[in-house]
């Protein structure tokens, strides 16, 4: 029996200048939701509404608990508990990339400072050196921010994950990282919600679409 | 008669429109206190480490400004003000004039043209680049992460500049114009500790907390306001700069005169 791992009743995204209709929807393990919309930005509110990153109104329910999307402070929590990759993410730029990393551990074990672990290690000698974790993103490549912010979401343990235009984050020498990450994601049946103009993920991956219209927003078996 | 409608208009919707900012800005205000003193988050050592490099940044490299600035004041008001020792209480003079009223403006204004600025470009760019959404993403509470370091932060580098600058304009003041002047150091400092009294203390500090917060949240509140677009960053910092100046100097005459009256 698949698990219901988030669900919006009668939920609303929209903020000063855009909404989208209302819906209900629910998210289960194993799903991988690829989000079919004629307009890029639809499919992108949505996803940032789906990460409550936007105003949200309905009933929002993760794992059997429901979720106030007014009390902001819920909201944080269950961020915690998403991945979120997509162009318009972006590192703190007055902290260095190993905080930036560790900023959910930081913050929730209450700490100043992190020591990675050798499995860390190892796999940050495949993205950069040492030294690039205690620089600052502006000091560091492109490929370097990415992977860090890659880095960043998935170590999180994510319950969800949701991914904008994720071939992004492709590109050059470090495209393989997330390729990796989603292979260990589809292996525990943590569920990915996506929207991609490419064909990303393979079609065969994929258990379901999201289908934003004008006027509705449901979800249909492949 | 059209002319008198579209003015009574016009001032009741600037005045609704300031109405509105003011309460925001007190919400906001209410919010990070709110969060500090509950203390409920979780990175109590982030936020206190983001207060330390906000009182750094705000006080110990402003000091070589207010320094200079508050010595020269100091001798200014000791040069003219001296001539008159006889006929008025200079220690009085001293303290109401220098150390209540100037001390705190001047202090506000290094404030402001070195950190107001700086905090609303900072909150704003964050906001610009998306790193708010960075912070939350991370199951972190940007109010306690960004806000309440810089709120508690000013406000103590504040006061800290209150004190240098008093201490400053006082002796150096002295220094600075004891070769022109027949009052001894000793009578001098006697005469200051015999005028100031707790009602005097109170002020400053009550003067510095409020500066603090004036400053902070009015530069959180615009940097915020920038939202997504980067033309907006400069007009948001133009705005926050002038308004702190106004609220400030607002505030200072609204404390003095309830000192005052107090007593």
């Amino acid at each position: 029996m698949t698990q219901t791992v988030y669900e919006l009743k009668d939920t609303c995204f929209f903020n000063d200048d855009y909404s989208l209709p209302c819906f209900s929807l629910s998210i289960n393990q194993g799903d991988v939701c690829k989000i079919v919309s004629d307009n890029d930005i639809s499919a992108e509110f949505f996803l940032r509404g789906l990460a409550t990153l936007i105003n949200v109104r309905g009933h929002l329910f993760f794992n059997g608990n429901e979720y106030d999307p007014l009390e902001y402070k819920e909201l944080i929590w269950l961020k915690r508990k998403f991945a979120y990759l997509g162009p318009m993410c972006s590192l703190l730029s007055n902290r260095n990339i190993l905080d930036n990393i560790f900023l959910f551990k930081l913050w929730e074990e209450n700490k100043i400072r992190i020591t990675p672990d050798d499995d860390f290690m190892a796999e940050w000698k495949r993205i950069g050196k040492k030294e690039d974790l205690y620089k600052r993103p502006e000091h560091v490549t492109e490929d370097i921010v990415g992977a860090a912010y890659i880095l960043k979401e998935f170590l999180k343990y994510p319950e969800i994950v949701m991914l904008e235009r994720p071939y992004l984050f492709t590109k050059g020498r470090l495209g393989g990282l997330l390729f990796e990450k989603i292979e260990e994601v589809f292996k525990t049946r943590i569920p990915v919600v996506f929207y991609s103009t490419t064909d990303f993920i393979p079609e065969s991956r994929i258990t379901h679409y999201i289908e934003i219209n004008e006027d509705e927003i449901i979800k249909k078996a492949r | 008669m059209a002319y008198l409608i579209r003015f009574a208009g016009l001032t009741g919707r600037k005045f609704l429109a300031y109405a509105d900012y003011i309460l925001s800005l007190s919400g906001l205000l209410y919010r990070i206190l709110k969060i500090f003193v509950t203390g409920n988050y979780k990175g109590k050592k982030l936020v206190w480490v983001g207060i330390i490099e906000q009182v750094y940044f705000t006080a110990v490299q402003a000091l070589w400004i207010i320094i200079p600035i508050a010595f020269m004041i100091g001798t200014a008001f000791f040069l003219q003000f001296s001539q008159l020792a006889a006929k008025y209480d200079f220690g009085k003079l001293a303290v109401v004039a220098l150390m209540r009223e100037t001390g705190p403006m001047v202090a506000a204004i290094v404030v402001i043209l070195r950190s107001a600025t700086a905090v609303t470009v900072e909150i704003g760019y964050m906001n610009v680049r998306n790193e708010m959404d960075a912070v939350r993403m991370a199951g972190a509470d940007p109010v306690a992460l960004i806000c309440i370091p810089r709120l508690a932060g000013i406000s103590a580098a504040v006061l800290c500049l209150f004190i240098v600058f008093n201490i400053v304009a006082v002796l150096g003041g002295y220094i600075g114009a004891w070769a022109l002047s027949d009052i001894s150091l000793v009578r001098f400092l006697a005469m200051i500790g015999k005028a100031v009294s707790v009602n005097d203390i109170l002020a400053v500090v009550v003067k510095a907390l409020s500066f603090g917060a004036i400053i902070s949240v009015v530069c959180m509140y615009r940097g915020f306001a920038a939202k997504k677009t980067i033309t907006l960053v400069p007009v948001m910092v133009s705005r926050a700069s002038v308004e702190c100046f106004f609220f400030c100097l607002f505030v200072n005459i609204l404390i003095s005169v309830m000192f005052s009256i107090s007593g």
